[in-house]
């Protein structure tokens, strides 16, 4: 007997399934498929609040249900969830006061506030203000492109571009705080 | 400290050192959230008449496993039977159960169906919960003894919980229960692999 290849269902047609049979064991397929990449991204962008990603990656599953009829598929659909919990983020940290628009984003880098003399990459991103973090989570470490970012963002490709040179900027001081523009990073 | 640019000016490119980059690349892409997540997800899209609700829809994923992915009523049953078997006696270990409520509640809810297996189901719970009571007796002489005993007792309690969130995802008992199990797990893993506290089922 020939050992037959197990080839997972492609998301689109877990969504079909969603969309057209209410069917609870497609969702928590593509649930668990892309759930924990979704929060970790969150999770990052959130600062680190562990409970409030949580409550994001609901939200974010139940909007995403709610419009998968209305997704074209011309992006692929981890990116479109990606965009939709970046803006759930985006709503929560603006509505507790934590998100400022980027063009008015002007802080200099060295005032980012930190009292630990020296923190680990995570806690340094965790420290940036939301809007930096933002540009710097969706560029360095999830790698989207400039003109994505300025998309998803609602911004022009140069903010998005000096924001995250800022955030750069302003990570490598805290990993460093000696002085030295080539931090050490742990 | 102050930004060493005029206020104004274009900002210079800031590029990423080789080390800045592998440190990027090595951050985790993937982190699970807690199983409570899931279960509190579905639930409000099945509220919503997003997801189908009634007993005959599936509740494993497809590629769990190759068996039958429907949930068996009776694995419910074990799991409601199991819950009200550790929690109304949890509360006082050291006591066997309020074993008369159980049994009333057990009859109550099983019944005209298999009132057998509910009731063997609380038997094993008020054996468990005895078995702590005993447990929480011995003076132990190593560290490591009590230690062990302890993951245990909580690694029973994890899965009894499991089951309970499933059917009943809201409980906010359950739920506080299942966080204080992640709360735990994550600063366990904060620690370190040797850090580790609970061996899943």
């Amino acid at each position: 007997m020939r050992a037959q290849a197990v080839v997972p269902t492609s998301d689109r047609i877990l969504a079909e399934r969603i969309v057209g049979a209410r069917d609870e064991s497609a969702f928590r397929e593509l649930y668990r498929r892309h759930t924990p990449r979704l929060h970790q991204f969150v999770l990052r962008i959130m600062g680190g609040d562990e409970p409030e990603a949580e409550d994001v990656v609901q939200d974010t599953w139940i909007r995403a249900s709610r419009n998968l009829g209305d997704f074209r598929w011309e992006s692929k659909f981890e990116t479109w969830l990606t965009g939709i919990g970046l803006n759930l983020c985006r709503n929560r940290l603006r509505s507790s006061g934590r998100w400022t628009d980027l063009p008015e984003l002007s802080l200099a880098a060295g005032q980012v506030e930190h009292r630990e003399d020296r923190v680990d990459l995570e806690r340094a991103i965790s420290l940036l203000p939301a809007g930096f973090r933002a540009v710097l989570v969706l560029h360095d470490i999830e790698g989207f492109k400039h003109t994505e970012i300025a998309e998803q963002l609602g911004v022009t490709e140069g903010t998005s571009k000096s924001q995250l040179w800022s955030a750069r900027r302003a990570m490598r001081r805290m990993l460093n705080p000696a002085g030295s523009e080539q931090g050490d990073v742990t | 400290m102050m930004d060493d640019r005029n206020e104004g000016d274009r900002p210079e490119p800031v590029e990423l050192t080789a080390a800045e980059r592998e440190a990027l690349d090595a951050l985790p892409r993937e982190r699970e959230p807690g199983r409570l997540l899931e279960e509190r997800t579905v639930r409000t899209l099945r509220d919503e008449g997003l997801l189908a609700s009634g007993p005959g829809r599936r509740v494993e994923s497809a590629s769990d496993s190759g068996m039958s992915t429907r949930r068996p009523w009776w694995r419910s049953a074990a799991a409601i039977a199991a819950g009200i078997a550790l929690f109304a006696g949890g509360l006082s270990v050291g006591q066997v159960l309020g074993a008369r409520q159980t049994a009333d509640a057990l009859q109550t809810v099983f019944v005209g169906r298999d009132a057998r297996l509910a009731s063997e189901v609380q038997r094993t719970g008020s054996d468990y919960v005895a078995a702590l009571a005993a447990l929480s007796e011995v003076d132990f002489q190593q560290p490591a003894d009590s230690g062990q005993a302890l993951e245990v007792a909580l690694t029973a309690l994890w899965a009894a919980a499991n089951e309970i969130v499933r059917l009943a995802p809201d409980d906010p008992l359950t739920a506080r229960i299942l966080q204080g199990f992640e709360a735990r797990a994550r600063e366990s893993n904060d620690r370190g692999p040797g850090g580790q506290l609970l061996v899943e089922f």
